[in-house]
């Protein structure tokens, strides 16, 4: 019993201890009520905020990466180099071309003769 | 209601007389339960305040929740924990800084013979789940269900963590007679 009313008066105690003054609750409530009639800035308008950015963001990306792909696709330079009438050609990724004058036309020895016995 | 009668009961028409009670029943209740939770006057008005303005928003936009109270005492749960945390990690800080007190103010030492502050003191030696569904309780005058809710753990454990909290708080407290504390150990 006595026990009971310990329990009962421990709670008293908290609530009395802890319960606010009422011109504070009156200031809270206000300042709520006050708060919330101020329309909020609805969800959707983040999520649409936020959407923009990502596409902003992946346009940049994208924009970027097509950049370097178009540098990197570039032909390679090529180094040209003359000795007497044959230019010799050096592509950077090791490739090599020799251009000369066509080589002289060769006579005779196009046909066969047969002669039957 | 007939839904016909009052279309526009859901948009706050009507509603509107009620969420003013509702929030002015609730702010010190919520104001006490955060002041337990975290030991600070006006960390308490400023996030009762806060979810008592995510309400009276979810009323005007929405209609009522099931539960106001529910809702309302989850949000400053919510917000007092983080309150309790982001003090918890900035102390140190605030010692380095040279911030806090080194030794309490004239204010501060009144405070401390108060019986708010020996609530307080003996309040923070209860366990953190057992403080809290006493506090929902007594203060926030939430039913088992509703604190079990809130604190997502079932009406018999609540029950059990309040009795618990109770009964360790009988031998924390001082003896109060006549307004006046006496040590009792």
């Amino acid at each position: 019993m006595d026990d009971e009313r310990n329990l009962h008066e421990v709670d008293a105690r908290v609530r009395a201890a802890l319960m606010t003054d009422a011109a504070a609750s009156d200031r809270v409530t206000a300042r709520a009520l006050a708060d919330g009639s101020v329309r909020a800035v609805p969800r959707n308008w983040y999520a649409v905020v936020i959407v923009a950015a990502l596409i902003v963001v992946l346009g940049a990306g994208v924009w970027q990466w097509r950049r370097t792909t178009r540098a990197s696709a570039a032909p390679p330079s090529l180094a040209i180099t003359g000795h007497g009438s044959i230019l010799v050609v050096d592509s950077e990724d090791g490739r090599r071309w020799v251009v000369g004058p066509a080589p002289a036309r060769r006579t005779g020895g196009n046909y066969v003769i047969v002669i039957p016995q | 209601m007939t839904p016909g009668l009052l279309p526009n009961a859901h948009l706050g028409f009507i509603a509107g007389v009620e969420v003013e009670e509702v929030v002015a029943t609730l702010a010190p209740r919520l104001v006490a339960y955060v002041l337990g939770r975290t030991s600070c006057r006006g960390t308490a008005e400023d996030i009762a305040q806060e979810a008592l303005t995510a309400l009276v928003r979810r009323w005007k936009q929405t209609g009522p929740p099931e539960s106001p109270d529910r809702y309302a005492f989850a949000i400053a749960r919510r917000r007092a924990g983080r309150a309790v945390a982001r003090r918890a990690l900035l102390a140190p800080l605030d010692a380095l800084r040279g911030v806090a007190r080194d030794e309490p103010g004239v204010d501060q030492a009144y405070e401390d013979r108060t019986e708010l502050a020996s609530v307080l003191s003996a309040m923070r030696a209860l366990g953190r789940a057992d403080r809290d569904a006493l506090l929902l309780r007594v203060v926030g005058e939430l039913s088992f269900d509703e604190i079990a809710n809130v604190t997502g753990s079932s009406p018999g454990a609540v029950k059990m963590r309040i009795s618990r909290a109770r009964r360790r708080l009988v031998a924390l407290l001082p003896e109060h007679s006549n307004g006046r504390r006496t040590q009792s150990a």
